[in-house]
């Protein structure tokens, strides 16, 4: 081959590898993933008696403005230890309460923390002591449909 | 501030209005679920005090009540947690009024109820420990009725007070936090306070 063949494939190569590194980008940032820009999150647990419906990946929200996502679930004894993975500078105090809501009524579960802010800064590790945890929508239209023991 | 009424209702005819046949807390209780135990006993022999149910011993009677819960119930905890950021910007004496006004609209929206106790059952279901805090979960049965309540204590020199109570999944101190949070942002602290201290002299228990 000629070296202006060579020279033309590697031009075409350069594309092909830029255009990948592009798709890939989109997809990472349109998956929500962390790979890219992760490592300054601050990662606090924060327990649930139950999370009904909380998946990986959603938001985590202070004042109705994403600060986060929920990077893991599991189970500590019987209740629900979640992983939250919060973006650099945000402040989060011992007197936090984190909540898990619903949007609108039935759409996605999402935590919304309110800070807190008259106890020490929670450090990265940290644990919000006080949650509310989210509301079971069938086991209501249950209770509704069948009755309750209330 | 209206629709925790019906909480408070809960809470306080839950928390405090045990029943004849009260269930006598587990082995593995320990301090916390005692103390709050201890003091939901105390209510309700004082509730059902015959001498302390005459109409002239009510003031009496309430004063006891107060004191007992106030033992318990750390309201200044409880004050400085719904206002978070803000409590440190005010001064002593406005964080005093604040706790006062606070402890005064919660007692009285809820003495009345606790007043018309009739006997329900308080069940101790489990205990929480973790340093410096505890959570005791209890459930309330008035027959027709089972109610969640959740305690939430912090241990202060050896004593175990309440800074937040948890009915049905929710929090007081949430609840009452959101709250505060929009008439701060919208308007000022003294509007808050003010607002508080007329909402706690428009409930005259009754």
């Amino acid at each position: 081959m000629t070296v202006t063949d060579t020279k033309l494939e590697m031009i075409v190569g350069v594309f092909v590898l830029v255009g990948i590194a592009a798709l890939t980008y989109l997809a990472v940032k349109l998956g929500k993933l962390e790979v890219i820009g992760g490592g300054n999150q601050m990662e606090i647990v924060a327990e649930f008696n139950s999370v009904a419906g909380l998946k990986t990946g959603a938001t985590v929200e202070i004042a109705g403005v994403q600060i986060g996502q929920v990077k893991r679930i599991g189970l500590n004894g019987d209740r629900a230890a979640v992983l939250l993975s919060l973006q650099p500078g945000v402040t989060v105090y011992g007197d936090a309460i984190a909540s898990i809501k619903t949007r609108g009524l039935i759409g996605d579960k999402y935590v919304s923390i309110t800070p807190g802010g008259s106890e020490k800064l929670l450090a990265p590790g940290g644990k919000i002591r006080d949650t509310e945890s989210g509301v079971d929508l069938e086991a209501l239209i249950g209770e509704f449909i069948h009755g309750n023991v209330k | 501030m209206r629709q925790y009424r019906d909480f408070w209702v809960v809470v306080i005819l839950a928390g405090w209005l045990g029943a004849g046949v009260m269930i006598a807390a587990p082995a593995w209780a320990g301090p916390p679920a005692d103390s709050v135990k201890k003091t939901i006993d105390e209510v309700i022999r004082i509730l059902e005090d015959p001498n302390l149910k005459k109409p002239e011993k009510k003031q009496e009677r309430r004063k006891m009540l107060e004191q007992i819960i106030g033992q318990r119930f750390n309201y200044a905890e409880m004050a400085k947690r719904t206002l978070t950021g803000e409590w440190a910007k005010r001064s002593p004496e406005e964080q005093k009024s604040f706790v006062s006004d606070f402890q005064t609209m919660l007692i009285n929206t809820y003495i009345g109820r606790i007043e018309n106790y009739s006997g329900e059952k308080v069940q101790y279901l489990k205990e929480l420990v973790s340093d410096d805090y505890a959570e005791v979960r209890t459930k309330i049965d008035n027959g027709k009725s089972v109610i969640d309540i959740d305690y939430r204590l912090q241990k202060n020199s050896e004593e175990w007070r309440v800074y937040d109570v948890v009915v049905e999944g929710t929090s007081l101190v949430q609840n009452y936090r959101e709250q505060f949070k929009r008439i701060l942002s919208k308007e000022s602290f003294e509007a808050l306070a003010k607002q508080l201290r007329k909402k706690s002299e428009a409930i005259k228990a009754p």
